[in-house]
């Protein structure tokens, strides 16, 4: 029997009810983001002299190989990404030390008064990027460090050095925003990896003179903060941009005044099909479209952290509960600042936000969290599962 | 696992988060939804004005002589022009500069203006396109004649009127702007019109005139022509109708130009001796003179209260009859100093002297006329002769007109109906007699005198021929720096016309003519010549039918022997007589319907706009119309009168193409 099926054998990663929702739940995102795309773009495609499809030809370029994308992450074990991590922190690192030199204008151009991609023939984001590295590099710094994480000093100061060090480099972009999306993830994966509570009191305390002394320095974060405190008193552009986007989400009420039907993405809204994307949601689809997209990211959120209880191990479990809270935190943030809940910044929206370095982490995060979500099990002849897994998975 | 706790801590967290932003949105979305969407509309859509036409100006046959018609004016975006080729080609048809056509059809802008209006007619194939954005422009046409356009006035480029009629019923020719909605830009650059429909403009009030454009023309060449053969510094001609007041033309010439609006409502003068029927009609009607009665003339020089008083035409004595025949100053001082100064006051004051008409026009001046209590010993003779009294054209022709129809003074007019938009009548002039100044029997008997003045006296050179003018000469010495000049003259004639049934009173002044100064030599022929050209006019208003039926009357009653029974011949006479009805331009609606009641029904001009000729003229001649082409070539344009008119079947059709 074991020389037969030792001829036939070969293993494949089997999908849990879990994965397949989450699968489910990104493609229905990325549909419905897709479809939001193009309505908030195609007017500003056209006075920019292009087709009305030429953002969502673009984008559907990007989810076409971010399919390929998932489909890869999903068939590597994710336990790989331990060994990946420090190769992936240092890349990042170094794509981001590129972006701030100042001789490499030709390949990172100022964009709207930030430095923030590099155009190699394709444009890229180191930002998205180091995201990834963040969540991957804590969570496995974490597990290796084991109990040594209850100190201080040995336990929780690398981290804040070498986060520290990617928060400095994001700053000088500047992209304040970015910033501080790498130090709440970095917390959450600290916070769930079982760092001190008092260590975070510490850590805040610490933080906010050095927050704010840098918010004095980059001029337009604080226009962008200042605004959201006191919008009577705030700089105009900053001002603007949070009216725009109420007007936009306030005047779709229950159920929005029509796909296509919207005006304020024809150059009323800055950013219409990025940074401001789900204000195009709030005011065509309405609450109704608003109430949809926030189920969809906690659908994700709440799929994404059952698969980080049933994780095959300790890096793992974390890895899916920092990549869950990448794609939800950043839909959150994106949507609390549409409707003025938060200060305003740049933030995306995954799966709707124009961006194909976005989009690539976003399937790359989904790929990896449907990896963890499976079993790597030994296929008998044709189809035949072996009910035993293989025991390397197990770990 | 104790760390999983942690994980729900984070799980937790998000969750109140997502709570959070369902919240938010639902306080932005359905509690404050309503103020955003509010502002959202004010800021994507912007009220734009349509212009209103204003109300046309009609002359009392309904020829329009100051009229608006819509033009477009053209915006391109040329990024959104589909072929820009076609475009530019459009573009050069429709006479738009190279310059202008290269910079519509650079892709590279994003928006451009052209500075031209055109006809909608002309530009249609280019406001088809897309990508071409058209707004409404009005223009005021107005009909060509120096004089009518004093008369009507003007319009400023933003729509204020300047002077004339334009100004004082500006309030009912001006329209109602309409609002279109239009979508609006981040630039708050005009986007595309918003398919929401905002208010239609209204257009004004249409008026029709009392004026007789071709009168008008007629007086206003007679006028130029006399001013020039006179060497004078100008003139003016007004022709009323005594039987309503309806003031028919209204000319003015200065030679150097320096005048605006209508001098002949506005700048008093000194009548000289027109204003003598007036005090005979007075002496007549106290029963302090009769028309027989002789008066010591003083052989033509005559000193009273330090002054010398002349003649022209000297004689020993005169009759009343003949001191106005003649126009005597001697005669009629004499005769007037029977009046007491309230008395001779009274007169002048009755025949509305002193004060505006009520002509509805800017600036129309009163004249001047003293109080007795201002007046010097010599006052009496003075105005006797037409003195130290100041009266505007109009004035003294309404004056006249009061002789004219029998001794009501009536209310002269210059706008016989207004008309909303849709037709209907909103005011129509009606007879309004002020007061009446002499009694109708006075009034017959200063009328022949005024029949004398012209067949034998002073004013001959007025006299018609067939058709008797009743008429009184004028001449004034121009005051200058309070003395009266040497040998400035104001020359003026006043005078009715057929003198027993009079249908025109005809006033002409000419100001410092050179050589010959009287009256009877300037201002008489003038109204000779206007009355000549208008009885030759076909439509100047005349009642045709009296005229040629007296005329006929005549010719019988010199036939002598074999016209016995004069009541016969007349009927016989009117059978053959084309009736000449004035056709007032009357509402479409009530139009309609007198056509109807002749018998044949009005039918609609069809519209042939675009059409190549040939197949414009078989859809006229199919839909019942004469048609008369206006070019050889070409598609058709517009027609006269305009598609959709109501004619009767068999009416001529004026054609207009394009080149």
């Amino acid at each position: 029997m074991g020389a037969v099926a030792i001829a036939h054998e070969r293993t494949r990663w089997r999908m849990s009810v879990e994965a397949r929702a989450l699968v489910l739940v990104t493609a229905v995102l990325v549909a419905f983001g897709l479809v939001v795309l193009y309505s908030s773009s195609a007017v500003l495609a056209i006075q920019e002299g292009h087709s009305s499809a030429h953002y969502l030809v673009r984008q559907l370029i990007g989810a076409l190989a971010g399919c390929v994308i998932f489909a890869v992450a999903a068939k590597i074990d994710a336990e790989k990404w331990r060994t990946w991590a420090w190769p992936l922190m240092g890349l990042s690192i170094l794509l981001l030390v590129v972006l701030i030199l100042p001789f490499t204008g030709a390949i990172a151009p100022r964009l709207n008064g930030s430095r923030r991609w590099l155009t190699l023939g394709l444009t890229v984001q180191p930002s998205e990027l180091a995201k990834l590295a963040v969540v991957v590099w804590t969570a496995m710094l974490v597990v290796k460090k084991g109990d040594k994480m209850r100190r201080l000093t040995k336990g929780l100061l690398p981290f804040l050095l070498v986060v520290g060090v990617l928060d400095l480099l994001v700053i000088l972009e500047p992209d304040l925003s970015m910033a501080m999306t790498f130090t709440v993830l970095m917390g959450i994966v600290l916070f769930a990896g079982g760092v001190r509570i008092g260590h975070f009191v510490v850590l805040g305390v610490l933080a906010i003179p050095i927050l704010w002394r840098e918010m004095e320095r980059v001029q337009y974060a604080l226009l962008r903060l200042t605004s959201f405190l006191d919008p009577g008193a705030a700089p105009a552009e900053a001002h603007y941009q949070l009216r725009q986007s109420l007007i936009a989400v306030g005047s779709g009420r229950l159920f929005g005044v029509g796909y296509g039907e919207g005006r304020q993405q024809t150059g009323f809204l800055p950013y219409p099909f990025n940074d401001f994307i789900a204000s195009n949601v709030g005011e065509e689809w309405g609450f109704l479209g608003l109430v949809v997209l926030v189920a969809g990211f906690t659908l994700y959120g709440v799929l994404g952290f059952r698969i980080a209880t049933m994780a095959r191990t300790k890096f793992q479990q974390l890895l899916a509960l920092g990549l869950t809270a990448t794609t939800v935190l950043t839909a959150y943030l994106h949507i609390g600042v549409v409707i003025g809940l938060l200060p305003t910044t740049g933030l995306t929206l995954p799966f709707f936000s124009y961006g194909r370095s976005n989009l690539l982490l976003s399937f790359l995060i989904t790929g990896i969290l449907v990896n963890i979500a499976s079993r790597h099990e030994r296929v008998v002849g044709a189809t035949a599962s072996d009910p035993v897994t293989l025991a390397h998975a197990r770990a | 696992m104790p760390r999983l706790t942690r994980s729900q801590v984070v799980q937790g967290a998000l969750g109140a988060f997502a709570a959070l932003l369902v919240i938010r949105a639902a306080q932005v979305q359905l509690w404050e939804g309503r103020a955003w969407a509010a502002r959202a509309h004010k800021q994507h859509y912007g009220a734009k004005a349509i212009p209103a036409p204003r109300g046309a100006l009609l002359d009392a046959r309904g020829v329009p002589l100051a009229q608006s018609r819509e033009l477009v004016k053209l915006s391109i975006a040329p990024q959104e022009v589909r072929d820009r080729r076609l475009l530019g080609k459009s573009l050069r048809k429709l006479g738009v500069p190279p310059v202008w056509i290269a910079r519509a059809t650079d892709a590279k802008r994003k928006w451009v203006v052209l500075p031209g209006r055109y006809l909608p007619v002309d530009a249609s194939d280019v406001t088809a396109m897309r990508g071409v954005y058209t707004e409404v422009a009005i223009d005021r046409v107005y009909a060509h004649g120096e004089a009518m356009r004093r008369v009507v006035g003007r319009v400023g480029a933003d729509d204020q009127p300047i002077d004339g009629l334009e100004l004082a019923l500006d309030s009912l020719l001006r329209g109602q702007e309409g609002t279109l909605l239009v979508a609006r830009d981040a630039r708050g650059r005009r986007a595309s019109s918003s398919g929401e429909s905002g208010r239609a403009p209204v257009e004004g009030h249409q008026v029709v005139l009392t004026l007789s454009r071709e009168l008008q023309d007629i007086a206003e060449r007679a006028l130029r022509d006399a001013v020039h053969r006179m060497g004078a510094a100008g003139g003016d001609v007004v022709i009323l109708d005594p039987h309503t007041g309806e003031l028919r033309a209204l000319a003015s010439h200065r030679t150097d130009g320096s005048f605006s609006g209508v001098p002949a409502l506005s700048v008093p003068f000194e009548p000289g001796s027109t204003l003598k029927p007036f005090f005979a009609a007075a002496l007549l009607a106290t029963g302090r003179a009769t028309p027989d009665e002789r008066i010591d003339t003083e052989n033509g020089v005559y000193t009273l209260e330090g002054r010398t008083i002349t003649d022209v035409h000297a004689e020993a004595s005169m009759t009343l009859t003949d001191v106005i025949r003649y126009s005597s100053n001697i005669g009629i001082a004499k005769f007037t100093s029977r009046l007491a100064p309230r008395e001779q006051y009274e007169v002048l004051r009755d025949l509305g002297f002193g004060t505006p008409t009520g002509v509805p026009f800017p600036s129309e001046a009163g004249g001047t006329l003293m109080m007795p209590d201002e007046w010097t010993r010599m006052s009496p003779a003075s105005l006797a002769m037409g003195y130290e009294i100041a009266v505007t054209p109009v004035q003294l022709a309404t004056a006249y007109a009061a002789i004219a129809n029998g001794g009501e003074l009536l209310e002269p007019t210059i706008v016989r109906e207004i008309r909303d938009p849709d037709g209907g009548i909103r005011f129509r002039h009606e007879r309004r007699v002020v007061r009446r100044v002499m009694s109708a029997e006075i009034a017959g008997t200063i009328r022949s005198m005024l029949v004398g003045a012209v067949e034998e006296g002073t004013g001959g050179g007025a006299g018609l021929g067939s058709f008797s003018v009743a008429g009184k000469t004028g001449t004034a010495r121009v005051a200058r720096g309070g003395r009266y000049a040497a040998s400035e003259y104001t020359a003026s004639f006043v005078g009715f016309f057929p003198a027993d049934e009079p249908q025109y009173v005809v006033l002409v002044k000419i100001d410092r003519p050179t050589g010959a100064y009287y009256g009877g030599q300037t201002a008489a022929p003038v109204t000779r010549a206007v009355l000549e050209a208008a009885i030759a006019a076909r439509d100047a208003a005349l009642d045709r039918r009296a005229l040629a039926s007296r005329e006929s009357l005549e010719a019988l009653a010199r036939a002598g022997p074999h016209a016995e029974d004069l009541g016969e011949a007349a009927r016989v006479v009117e059978e053959q007589i084309p009736r000449h009805v004035v056709d007032l331009p009357l509402a479409r609606t009530a139009r309609a319907g007198a056509l109807r009641a002749e018998g044949k029904s009005p039918r609609a001009v069809p519209n042939v706009r675009g059409m190549q000729l040939r197949e414009a003229v078989r859809t006229l001649h199919r839909a019942g119309f004469r048609v008369q082409l206006g070019a050889a070539t070409g598609a058709a344009s517009a027609t006269w009168p305009n598609a959709g008119a109501m004619l009767r079947e068999g009416s001529l059709v004026r054609l207009v193409s394009d080149r």
